[in-house]
C-alpha cells in the first residue's frame, strides 16, 4: 500500500473512532484533514484502485455512523424527525435558532 | 451539592412556616403575658406553679379567716368591757350599801338596781356574735350560763389552723371570767348582795366587797386573753399574707413573661417572618425558562 | 450486514422518531412535580459484527440514590409519628392547664371552703359553700375523665381510618409492582410507574414504619419489621383491626395463613404508631393518674368525714362516693348520697354533743390538704399528686413536640439531599437541551461534508 493509501486509511480509522465517541470537534478536523489529503492525492496522481475499493467501503460506513449521530442529536434536542417534502425530496429538519440565553 | 428547584422551594417554604410559627407563639406570649400557658410549655414550671398556686390560695383564705376572727375577738373584748362596767357599777352599789347610815328603803332601791344589773350581766354572759354564744366554748348554740349563773357551756375552746400544724384559739375561756376554776362567780356574788340589801344587812353587804377584786381581776384576765388571741390572729394574718405573696411571686416568676422581653421577642419574630415572606415572594428563582420566555 | 445496510439503519436501537418528547424536555416540565425523579439519557455502545460499535440511546434512567430514599422513608415515618403523637396528646395540655372551672381551680376552691368551715362550722352559708365546692370538684373530675375518654375514642376512630387507607396503599403498590414488571419484561420503560410507586411508598411511610427491598425484576417487597405487607410477586397482606379482649382497645391484625395475627407491637412509627403510642402511653398514664387521684381523695376525705358528726349529731357518713377500685374512679366521683344536698350533714364536729360549734373534724378535713401520706401510695399529698400528674403530662406532650421537630428537621435535610440528587434543575436541563441542539447542527454539518468527501474519494481512483 502506498503512503497515501496508508495515510487515508489512518484518517478513516480516526474518523470512525471519533464517530463512535460522538466527538464532533475531531470529526470536523478530520474532514479538513481529508481535504488536505485529497489535494495531495490529486497532485500525486491518485490512489490505486485495489486500495481504493477497500477505503471507499470504510468511508461509506463512516458516513453512516455520522448519520446516526445526526439522528441521535435530533431526537435528544426534541426536534421533529426528517421526512419527505411535497417535492418528493428528503427533508432534514432544520436547526432552530437557539432561543434561550444561557447564564 | 447540586441545587435543584425543589430544594429551593422546599427551603423557602420551610423558612416561612417556621417564621410564622415563631411569630404566633411570640404574639400569644405578649398578649397573655404568660410564658407558661399550658403544661407542655414548661412541664417542670407548670408542676411547680400548681403547687405554689395551691399554697397561695390556701394562705389567702387563712389570712381572710384570721382577719374575721380578729374582728370577732374585738367584739368579745367590747363585751368584756361592758361586763367590766357592770361589775364596776355593782361594786359601787355594794360600797354604798355597806354604809351604816343607809336606810332600809335605800338598801331596797339598791337591791332593785343590783337585780336589774344581774339581768344585764346574764345577757352579757350569754352574748352572741353572728348567732354564736361567745362564752360557751364549742357549745355555741346554747347559752353559756343558766339563769342561776351556772356555766353550762363547753370547756373546749375553738381553734383555727393558721399554719401547718399551728393552731390558735378564736374563743376565750368564758367560764374563767365568771369564776370557774376556783374563782368567784359574779352571779353568786350579786345574788348574795341583793339578798343582803333586801335584808338590810350591812355587814353581809360588806363581806361581798372582797369578791369584787377577784371578779375584776377575772375580767382583766379575760381582757388579756382576748388581747393575746387578737394579737395571735394579727400575726397569723400577716404571716399568711406573706406566704401568699411569696407564693404569688414565685408563680409569676414561673409562668409570667417579662413584658419587655415578650415585646422584644415579638418584634424579632415579626421581622423574621417579613424577611422569610420577602424571600418567598422572589420565588421561583430567576432561571433560563422565565428569562427566555419558556 | 452490508455497508449500505448499515448506512440505512438510521434509527438503530433508538426508536428516535417514536421517542416523542425528549428526555430533557420532560425533565424541564416536571421540575416542580412532587416525587418526580430526574431522568438521564443512557447511552450504550452498539455492537456490530464486522464494523465495530456504534452508539445507541438505551432510553432514560431515573437518577436517584436508593440509600437516601430508604433513609428518607425512615425519617418520614419518625416525623409523622411525632406529629401524630403530639396532636393526640394535646388534650392533656387542655385539661390540665390552670383555668377557671378546671380541675386545679376546683381543688383549690374545695380546700378553701373547708378552711372557712373550720372558723364558722355553724354557719349555714359556709356549709352550703362547702357543698357547692364539693359538687364542683365532682363535676371537674367527671369532665376531665370525659375529655380523656373523648380523646381516646378519637384515636380509635383515627386508627380505623388509617388502617383502611393503608390497605388501599398496599393494594396499589402491589398492583404497580405487577405493571412495572410486565412493562420492563417487554423492554418498555416504566419510569413513570416507578415514580408513582416511590411516591406511594413515601405516603405509606408516613402512616407505618415500613422498609422496602426491591427485587431484580422490578418487584418491591414492603416490610413492617420483619413482616411482609407486599411481596415482590404482588401478594398483599390483609390488614384490619379488632378489639383487644382484655382492654377493648383496637389492635392491628394481619391475616396470616387464615389466622389473625396481632402485629400492634410492630407499629412503632408513622402516624399509626404515633396514635397508638399516645393512646397506650401518656393518655393511659394520665387516665390512670386521674383515677388514682380521685380514688385517693375519696378515700382520704371519707375516712376523716365518717369519723365526725354533722350538726344533726349523726356520724358515719361518707363525703364522696366512687368506684371500689381506682379504675374509673374519676368518672364516678360524686358527692355521697350520705350527705345528699343537706349542709347539716357535713361532719365538722368530733363530739356529737357539741355538733353545733365543734370544728375539730373540720380542722382534720382541712389538714388533709397538707397531708403527704394520702396519695401516690402514701408518699404525696393530693395537690402533690396533681402537680406530679401535670408535670408528667406536660413532659409527654413536650417530648412529642421535640421528637416531631427533630424528625422534621432530619427529614428536611434528607429531602434536600434527595432533591439535590433526584430533583430537577431547570437551568441544567436547558443547558443540556442547547448542548444537544448544537450537537445536532454540528453533526449535520459533518455528515454533509463527509458525504461530499465520499464522492470526491471515489473520483480519486486511478
Amino acid at each position: 500500500m502506498t503512503d497515501l493509501a496508508r495515510d487515508l486509511a489512518d484518517l478513516l480509522a480516526r474518523e470512525r473512532a471519533s464517530a463512535l465517541r460522538a466527538d464532533l470537534d475531531d470529526l470536523e478536523q478530520v474532514q479538513a484533514d481529508k481535504r488536505a489529503l485529497f489535494d495531495r492525492a490529486e497532485r500525486e496522481g491518485g490512489i490505486e484502485s485495489a486500495a481504493m475499493q477497500r477505503l471507499s467501503e470504510i468511508a461509506r460506513a463512516n458516513v453512516g455512523l455520522i448519520r446516526q449521530l445526526v439522528t441521535l442529536h435530533r431526537a435528544l434536542a426534541g426536534l421533529p424527525p426528517s421526512g419527505y417534502g411535497q417535492d418528493g425530496r428528503q427533508q432534514i429538519g432544520a436547526t432552530p435558532a437557539l432561543s434561550r440565553r444561557i447564564g | 451539592m447540586r441545587v435543584s428547584d425543589s430544594m429551593i422551594t422546599g427551603l423557602v417554604t420551610r423558612g416561612v412556616n417556621m417564621a410564622a410559627e415563631d411569630q404566633y407563639e411570640a404574639q400569644t406570649v405578649a398578649t397573655t403575658g404568660l410564658k407558661v400557658q399550658k403544661p407542655s410549655d414548661d412541664p417542670i414550671a407548670a408542676g411547680r406553679a400548681r403547687a405554689t398556686t395551691s399554697v397561695e390560695r390556701r394562705n389567702a383564705t387563712v389570712a381572710t379567716m384570721a382577719g374575721t376572727a380578729e374582728g370577732r375577738l374585738q367584739e368579745v373584748d367590747s363585751t368584756l368591757l361592758q361586763i367590766g362596767e357592770v361589775v364596776s357599777r355593782v361594786r359601787e352599789l355594794a360600797v354604798l350599801g355597806s354604809n351604816d347610815h343607809l336606810a332600809a328603803s335605800d338598801r331596797v332601791a339598791l337591791a332593785e338596781e343590783v337585780s336589774q344589773l344581774r339581768s344585764v350581766l346574764l345577757s352579757q354572759a350569754n352574748a352572741k356574735i353572728e348567732g354564736e354564744y361567745i362564752f360557751a366554748g364549742l357549745a355555741v348554740d346554747q347559752p353559756a350560763f343558766d339563769s342561776s349563773g351556772n356555766f353550762i357551756g363547753s370547756s373546749v375552746l375553738r381553734d383555727i389552723e393558721v399554719g401547718p400544724g399551728l393552731r390558735m384559739p378564736t374563743q376565750i375561756d368564758g367560764a374563767s371570767v365568771f369564776g370557774a376554776g376556783g374563782g368567784v362567780n359574779p352571779f353568786t356574788t350579786l345574788d348574795t348582795l341583793e339578798a343582803a340589801l333586801r335584808a338590810n344587812d350591812g355587814d353581809a353587804v360588806s363581806t361581798t366587797l372582797d369578791d369584787f377584786d377577784v371578779i375584776e381581776s377575772q375580767v382583766s384576765r379575760g381582757h388579756a386573753e382576748t388581747g393575746a388571741a387578737q394579737q395571735g390572729m394579727r400575726q397569723a394574718r400577716a404571716a399568711a399574707e406573706r406566704i401568699r405573696d411569696d407564693a404569688s411571686r414565685r408563680r409569676a416568676e414561673l409562668t409570667e413573661a417579662s413584658p419587655v422581653d415578650a415585646f422584644a421577642e415579638l418584634m424579632r419574630a415579626q421581622g423574621a417572618l417579613r424577611e422569610a415572606l420577602a424571600i418567598a415572594a422572589r420565588m421561583p428563582p430567576p432561571s433560563l425558562v422565565t428569562q427566555g420566555g419558556g | 450486514m452490508s455497508l449500505f445496510g448499515v448506512l440505512n439503519s438510521a434509527s438503530t436501537g433508538l426508536h428516535a422518531q417514536g421517542f416523542g418528547m425528549s428526555v430533557t424536555s420532560q425533565n424541564a416540565q416536571n421540575a416542580t412535580t412532587e416525587g418526580y425523579t430526574r431522568r438521564d439519557v443512557r447511552l450504550a455502545p452498539l455492537a456490530y459484527s464486522n464494523m465495530g460499535g456504534g452508539v445507541e440511546v438505551r432510553g432514560s434512567r431515573r437518577i436517584m440514590d436508593s440509600f437516601l430514599e430508604r433513609r428518607l422513608i425512615g425519617a418520614t415515618a419518625a416525623e409523622s409519628e411525632g406529629t401524630a403523637r403530639q396532636e393526640a396528646l394535646g388534650v392533656l395540655d387542655r385539661v390540665l392547664a390552670e383555668m377557671p372551672g378546671g380541675l386545679n381551680a376546683s381543688l383549690d376552691d374545695f380546700e378553701a371552703a373547708l378552711i372557712s368551715l373550720t372558723d364558722r362550722p355553724a354557719s349555714a352559708e359556709v356549709r352550703l359553700g362547702v357543698l357547692a365546692a364539693a359538687e364542683r370538684l365532682s363535676t371537674s373530675f367527671a369532665q376531665t375523665a370525659r375529655e380523656l375518654q373523648f380523646a381516646h375514642d378519637d384515636i380509635e376512630g383515627n386508627v380505623a381510618v388509617e388502617i383502611e387507607s393503608i390497605a388501599h396503599d398496599l393494594e396499589a403498590i402491589g398492583d404497580l409492582g405487577t405493571r412495572i414488571q410486565q412493562a420492563e419484561i417487554h423492554g418498555n420503560e416504566a419510569s413513570d410507574l416507578r415514580d408513582q410507586r416511590t411516591q406511594l411508598v413515601r405516603e405509606l411511610s408516613e402512616k407505618l414504619p415500613i422498609n422496602t427491598v426491591e427485587s431484580d425484576n422490578g418487584g418491591l417487597n414492603v416490610l413492617l419489621g420483619g413482616l411482609s405487607l407486599v411481596s415482590a410477586d404482588g401478594q398483599v397482606a390483609k390488614l384490619s383491626t379488632r378489639p383487644d379482649p382484655a382492654t377493648g382497645d383496637l389492635q392491628i391484625v394481619r391475616q396470616n395463613a387464615g389466622l389473625d395475627e396481632d402485629i400492634t407491637a410492630h407499629v412503632d412509627g408513622g402516624r399509626l404508631g404515633g396514635l397508638l403510642a399516645a393512646r397506650d402511653g401518656a393518655l393511659a398514664d394520665a387516665n390512670a393518674a386521674l383515677d388514682q387521684l380521685a380514688f385517693d381523695m375519696a378515700a382520704a376525705y371519707n375516712t376523716v368525714h365518717s369519723a365526725g358528726f354533722g350538726s344533726d349529731g349523726v356520724g358515719g357518713r361518707d363525703l364522696f362516693s366512687t368506684t371500689a377500685t381506682a379504675t374509673g374512679a374519676a368518672a364516678a366521683f360524686v358527692v355521697s348520697t350520705d350527705v345528699g344536698g343537706d349542709p347539716d350533714r357535713l361532719a365538722a364536729a368530733t363530739d356529737a354533743a357539741l355538733a353545733a360549734g365543734d370544728n375539730r373534724n373540720a380542722l382534720a378535713l382541712a389538714a388533709l390538704a397538707d397531708d403527704k401520706t394520702v396519695a401516690l401510695g402514701g408518699t404525696e399529698s393530693l395537690q402533690g399528686a396533681l402537680s406530679r400528674m401535670i408535670g408528667d403530662a406536660g413532659q409527654s406532650v413536650r417530648v412529642a413536640e421535640l421528637d416531631a421537630a427533630f424528625a422534621a428537621d432530619f427529614a428536611d435535610q434528607l429531602q434536600a439531599m434527595r432533591d439535590s440528587v433526584s430533583g430537577v434543575s431547570v437551568d441544567e436541563e436547558m443547558i443540556s437541551l442547547s448542548k444537544f441542539q448544537r450537537g445536532y447542527s454540528a453533526s449535520l454539518r459533518v455528515v454533509q461534508t463527509a458525504d461530499q468527501m465520499l464522492q470526491e474519494l471515489i473520483n480519486l481512483k486511478r
